[in-house]
């Protein structure tokens, strides 16, 4: 390597120095709240001893159900408090609570796994969905965003 | 004096077996002090915020599953969860751009990115535009070695090759950088 090279590699090591100080950037937030959420959704169903498969197996019989309507609408929701999607067994929220709603980016496969009644197009790969969290700090229940609450207040279903 | 001592196998040990406030923040310490790191590498691979945020997103969830095959006896979790995130950013750009290449190489338009807030020197966002450009087997190489500055063995182990591998796609995805920077690169030293 004659001296020309060296300085080009010198000079692009540096470059590169500068551009990896430059590109480290801390993910949004709301990736955290939904690492988060599905930390705890995941711990508490362990507790349970709800086997994965079981879930998973959940998930299918709930999109086959979906997708062998007639109509095939863009998706549908189970009958729950302002089209949330209960994703742990029992009430979602009891008649005086009032529950936090957090909006988080769902990739594919973890709303898939949830059970979200959702029929996905080829190209799309992520969705935003609202996550009611209970007063034990547990994801209740998902819904697809756009939704104008920001909280919801406890109804009797 | 380091200010968080705490080692990731202990972490990982709060995360598994600790109480429920406990595992929680200890899962949280973990995601805070890796995020960033996969964030980078999904951002420099794809040039995209939002697939960037989905693969940090993904990585996480997925760790939950693969944590019992961590060992730190056979490598850093960086390493291991670099690896999810690697897999993780090729499958979703797989998904979007089926055939290679889905990151175009457009010099002038970058506005919008979140690099563009924190990029003062015109070189640097040169040096990111070409880094996007490169093949996506130059591009990862050069990305853990070179922008991470991981050894050679742990980014073979990411990416799954040997390492004589990793040295040669190296080599040539420098080359190729210096053939695309060149007058970028002449310049600075000029000043």
């Amino acid at each position: 390597m004659h001296d020309g090279e060296f300085d080009e590699s010198g000079r692009l090591a540096a470059a590169m120095r500068q551009l990896a100080e430059a590109s480290a950037v801390d993910a949004p937030p709301r990736v955290e709240a939904a690492v988060v959420a599905a930390f705890r959704a995941r711990r508490r169903a362990g507790r349970r001893w709800i086997p994965a498969a079981a879930l998973a197996a959940a998930a299918a019989v709930l999109l086959m159900a979906v997708w062998l309507r007639p109509e095939r609408p863009p998706f549908v929701r189970e009958p729950a408090p302002a089209g949330f999607f209960a994703i742990t067994p029992g009430p979602l929220i009891e008649p005086w609570e009032v529950a936090p709603v957090v909006r988080v980016r769902l990739g594919r496969r973890d709303a898939e796994r949830l059970g979200l009644p959702v029929q996905w197009h080829s190209q799309i790969t992520a969705m935003e969905v609202d996550v009611l969290v209970g007063r034990d700090g547990v994801a209740k229940a998902v819904r697809l965003a756009g939704y104008p609450e920001q909280n919801l207040k406890g109804t009797k279903q | 004096m380091d200010a968080d001592p705490i080692t990731a196998e202990a972490l990982l040990e709060l995360v598994r077996k600790g109480s429920a406030d406990a595992a929680e923040r200890a899962w949280t310490a973990l995601y805070r002090r890796h995020q960033k790191g996969i964030h980078r590498f999904a951002l420099l691979m794809t040039g995209s915020p939002d697939i960037a945020e989905e693969a940090v997103q993904e990585t996480f969830v997925t760790f939950l599953e693969l944590m019992p095959r961590f060992d730190p006896a056979r490598g850093t979790l960086a390493g291991f969860l670099s690896g999810i995130a690697r897999n993780r950013v090729l499958r979703i750009l797989e998904q979007r751009h089926p055939g290679e290449q889905p990151v175009d190489f457009d010099p002038v338009d970058g506005a919008g990115h979140p690099l563009d807030n924190i990029v003062r020197d015109g070189t640097v966002d040169q040096v990111r535009r070409a880094v996007l450009a490169l093949p996506l087997a130059y591009r990862e190489v050069v990305i853990l070695c070179d922008l991470e500055e991981r050894p050679y063995e742990e980014s073979a182990a990411i990416l799954g090759c040997p390492v004589g591998t990793v040295r040669s796609r190296l080599h040539r995805a420098r080359k190729l950088l210096l053939d695309r920077l060149e007058p970028v690169i002449a310049g600075r030293g000029k000043e």
